[in-house]
């Protein structure tokens, strides 16, 4: 009788081990280089054009202004401001990472989530912030115990 | 002495009558009760005011004086001429590429923002500083008092804005004492000498016609009981004026009676209580009125409709002098302040300002979203203050392109004035906020919404869906792919065959994907729909946000499916913002009357569609507005902004549509007739000529489409299809999810020489001549 609950208990052991080398983290794809800007290509690049102003103050205001009130977790009053700062530049990643962070502290870890992989996409050379927005999704991802998705988004964060 | 004991006597007296006249106490109790649970409910059913966006004014915003002008006009701000008259909030001076503001204060529900001067300095289309009048200090940012864009009303349409008797100049409180009920700090809620008198006077003439009513008596009139002149009216008015003074004290009655009054009528709105009669008649706030203003608003009492100034400006004027008068014989105001009182015109404003909203398909699409969460009466009555998203900016030019290029298109269509109607969602592309909707031509004056409610075959516009939907088989499909546009025969449901046919009647042989959606083939689309399978094409469509229950056939690949233009900006906004689902949002943040948050609509995001496959597909429709169907448009929208679109066309042209993206800005435009006949526009002839001028006229930041990492760049021979150095004349760089690239490399000429070898086809001929020149851009 011991002997089988032993015997239970190697290899409860031995799967877990198994387990954990059998799911090796895949590392993380290399960011494509853009094709050389002298042959033509499909769609179109936007030309540097004097239509867009230069990304207002404005938003590093409100995003420095968001990331006191997080500290200070004042979560909804950095909300507002970081979706005025988002209404203003679409394209900021820092605005959806802070909202990121501000949603997991909230404990929506699936807006948590979501938001960081949309601060990712618009993300231009910037692997540090990137890497911060993976450690969103990780947490995110640990909470809603999805721990083998969450490992795999922690070794991108690091 | 005796005058006083008469008056008790005659007090008892009337008690006596009326406690006889019913015979019973409980008759008393009964009112007292009323009055109580009226007094300790909400007063009054007030309207919900619905708000545009806030304006955000920062250095570096896209904005001419002339658009911040307009604005601010909505805004009810007053331009003035000079510094001096820059005296009150509300008011605006422009001088040369400046404007200075005096910001009327606002909560926004997080803070309040108090009353303030700024002056926004203007350069090349953009703010370039925003400077504190005060302090001189820069501002990186500043909201302005949002505009008032509609209201919903009481069934009853009463209007009002709440005053609090504290905040309401002395002045009018006096006023109003003297004129109607001198004695009103004195009596007990009635005077018995006057009912007295008017009871002899009844008697005399056999009727009820004498008023001498208190205040009190006239607040309880207007709370709780109809207007017939009855004997038995009368007495519960006298025993409800006797319940409110037992329980409430003279101000508080007085506050009461300052904003039930009923002081004039707008059409259906009726005007209520000071407060708002002063906005309504002299376009101000009661603490900005004048002493003759006031005693005019005073005069009102004894006759709305009789004394209308702006209907019979001499009997009102002849009121309004002899209340100046009262007021001068008891000393509230002096002898000279009376005579330059008396000496002045009535100073009502021509018009009442208007509270139709200007943007009536808009305010109902803000009703429909409310009514999902609250009750009507609700809505109609406690005060609610709702904040949406709508850009009063943006609206206003999406308005005036439907307007102008409507009477054009009719013309160029040769179509009988009157028979073109249109409709435009736009939003927003990373939040899905609605920005603007235009529900017909005329988009001021309400009426059918079609930008909700004409559902119509949306034609082309599906395309995107079916290729999105390829893409997302990396396996099988990749932009290059070649796919075929020859004759083909499905079969349908009922045992049919249907062969489809592009627009141009041509089959174009084997073309690349991306050129079958650029250039809108409607056969390639069907054989490539037909592949992966009608089942696949639905959940794609409905992955990108379209809710209702359809049943799919073959002839839905080609937009057969009917939407509104709601609808299809919702499908275009999972494109546009890389394949994350927003619900469509106009409501931001819903208050009550004392700035308690009641509900926010927080911005949500739900990852529909891979944002790979989402990139390609937008790519494809970048190419559709470079070198596609809607290459037009590059002759209206500035290059730069990179815009993906596309045009769609139903059977026998009778929808016209565009639906397409910059950076931050999406809209659908829907063209046709309300009979549902054929208006002879394609989408580019029609709906997109309405979009291009939309666009170009409100700021856009461009569309840069950020590859995600599972995009990988391949350098591919266009000719074979196959992976090339960078340096062969026919190399051209395609986007590919990563691992879906061709496999097989071809060394520049060592298959082929460099010359373009000579087409097999004429149909294989137009598509070489395409590609060059696509690609050439």
């Amino acid at each position: 009788m011991l002997f089988s609950w032993f015997r239970i208990f190697l290899m409860l052991i031995g799967s877990a081990i198994l387990w954990t080398c059998a799911a090796p983290v895949a590392p993380p794809p290399e960011k494509t280089p853009l094709p050389p800007p002298d042959i033509p290509r499909i769609g179109k690049a936007p030309a540097p054009s004097p239509v867009r102003a230069a990304p207002p103050l404005a938003v590093s205001h409100l995003n420095q202004l968001a990331t006191m009130d997080i500290k200070s977790g004042a979560y909804a009053a950095a909300f507002d401001k970081l979706e005025r700062a988002i209404r203003i530049d679409p394209a900021d990643p820092l605005a959806w990472h802070l909202l990121a962070r501000v949603q997991l502290k909230q404990n929506d870890p699936t807006q948590a989530e979501q938001l960081a992989r949309k601060s990712n996409l618009l993300i231009i050379d910037n692997p540090a912030l990137e890497k911060q927005n993976w450690k969103i999704i990780a947490e995110a991802l640990d909470r809603k115990g999805l721990t083998r998705q969450a490992r795999q988004a922690r070794a991108r964060s690091r | 002495m005796i005058k006083t004991i008469f008056r008790l006597l005659l007090g008892i007296l009337i008690l006596a009558l009326i406690a006889g006249a019913v015979g019973s106490v409980d008759y008393f109790s009964h009112f007292n009760r009323l009055v109580q649970e009226k007094f300790s409910g909400r007063l009054w059913a007030l309207p919900a005011r619905v708000y545009a966006r806030p304006l955000e004014l920062y250095a570096g915003l896209a904005l001419e004086a002339d658009n911040l002008a307009q604005e601010l006009r909505l805004m009810r701000y007053q331009a003035v001429a000079g510094q001096v008259a820059l005296n009150r909030p509300g008011t605006y001076l422009r001088t040369g590429n400046a404007v200075t503001i005096f910001c009327r204060p606002f909560n926004f529900g997080d803070r309040p923002r108090p009353a303030q001067q700024i002056t926004i300095r203007l350069k090349n289309g953009h703010i370039e500083s925003v400077v504190d009048v005060a302090t001189g200090q820069r501002h990186d940012l500043i909201r302005l008092d949002p505009m008032r864009i509609g209201s919903f009303y009481p069934v009853n349409n009463e209007d009002r804005i709440i005053v609090a008797l504290d905040d309401a100049p002395a002045l009018l409180s006096q006023s109003i004492i003297s004129v109607e009920d001198r004695h009103f700090y004195r009596h007990h809620g009635i005077e018995p000498m006057g009912v007295l008198r008017a009871m002899l006077v009844n008697l005399k003439q056999r009727r009820l016609a004498q008023g001498a009513s208190t205040i009190t008596q006239q607040l309880a009139r207007n709370f709780f009981l109809t207007n017939q002149k009855t004997w038995k009216r009368k007495i519960d008015e006298l025993v409800m004026a006797l319940a409110m003074e037992h329980n409430y004290t003279k101000d508080q009655i007085l506050e009461a009676y300052v904003n039930e009054v009923y002081l004039g009528q707008d059409g259906n709105r009726a005007i209520h209580g000071f407060g708002l009669a002063s906005v309504f008649y002299f376009g101000k706030a009661l603490d900005d009125l004048t002493v003759d203003e006031m005693a005019l608003l005073v005069g009102l009492l004894k006759g709305p409709s009789y004394y209308n100034p702006r209907k019979y400006p001499q009997r009102a004027l002849q009121r309004r002098n002899t209340v100046l008068t009262i007021l001068r014989d008891r000393n509230l105001i002096d002898i000279d302040a009376a005579n330059l009182a008396l000496a002045r015109p009535l100073g009502v404003t021509e018009t009442p300002p208007s509270d139709a909203s200007p943007f009536p398909a808009y305010l109902d699409l803000v009703k429909r979203q409310l009514l999902q969460e609250y009750r009507e009466t609700d809505l109609r009555s406690i005060g609610l203050r709702i904040f949406t998203a709508l850009d009063p900016q943006i609206q206003q030019v999406a308005q005036q392109a439907v307007a102008s290029q409507i009477a054009r298109l009719e013309a160029s269509a040769g179509l009988p004035a009157d028979k073109l109607q249109a409709g435009v969602v736009i939003t927003s592309t990373a939040e899905n906020e609605v920005l603007a909707a235009i529900g017909g031509k005329h988009a001021g004056q309400g009426g059918f919404n079609r930008a909700l409610d004409a559902i119509r075959p949306i034609g082309s516009l599906i395309k995107p869906v079916v290729f999105l939907t390829a893409l997302n088989r990396p396996d099988r499909y990749t932009l290059t792919t070649l796919v075929a546009d020859t004759p083909i025969r499905v079969r349908t449901d009922t045992g049919d065959y249907w062969s489809p046919r592009n627009f141009d009647r041509i089959f174009h042989g084997n073309v690349p994907l991306y050129q079958a959606l650029a250039h809108s083939y409607n056969v390639a689309t069907v054989s490539i729909g037909m592949d992966l399978g009608l089942p696949r094409v639905l959940a794609t469509l409905q992955d990108m946000g379209y809710a209702k229950p359809i049943r799919m056939y073959p002839a839905a690949l080609l937009g057969a499916i009917e939407m509104s233009c709601l609808e299809v900006t919702q499908i275009y906004q999972t494109l546009a913002s890389g394949g994350f689902y927003s619900s469509p949002k106009s409501i931001r943040a819903v208050y009550d009357l004392e700035n308690n948050l009641l509900q926010r609509y927080p911005l949500t995001i739900e990852q529909h569609l891979d944002p790979g496959a989402v990139f390609l597909v937008n790519k494809a429709l970048q190419a559709a507005v470079a070198s596609g169907t809607a290459r037009q448009l590059t002759s209206m929208v500035s290059s730069g902004l990179a815009i993906a679109g596309k045009t769609g066309t139903s059977t026998d042209l009778k929808d016209s549509w565009f639906a397409g993206f910059s950076g931050n800005r999406l809209a659908a435009v829907w063209v046709g007739r309300d009979d549902n006949r054929s208006c002879g526009l394609t989408g580019a002839a029609g709906a997109m000529q309405i979009w291009g001028r939309i666009m170009t006229h409100i700021p856009n930041q461009p569309l840069r489409l950020n590859p995600p990492d599972n995009i990988e760049w391949v350098v591919i021979d266009h000719e074979s299809g196959l992976r090339t150095e960078h340096t062969c004349p026919t190399a051209i760089a395609a986007p590919f999810i990563r691992g879906s690239a061709p496999t097989r490399f071809s060394s520049c000429g060592a298959t082929k020489s460099s010359e373009p070898k000579a087409p097999a086809t004429p149909a294989e001929k137009k598509y070489l001549i395409d590609w060059f020149r696509e690609w050439l851009k």
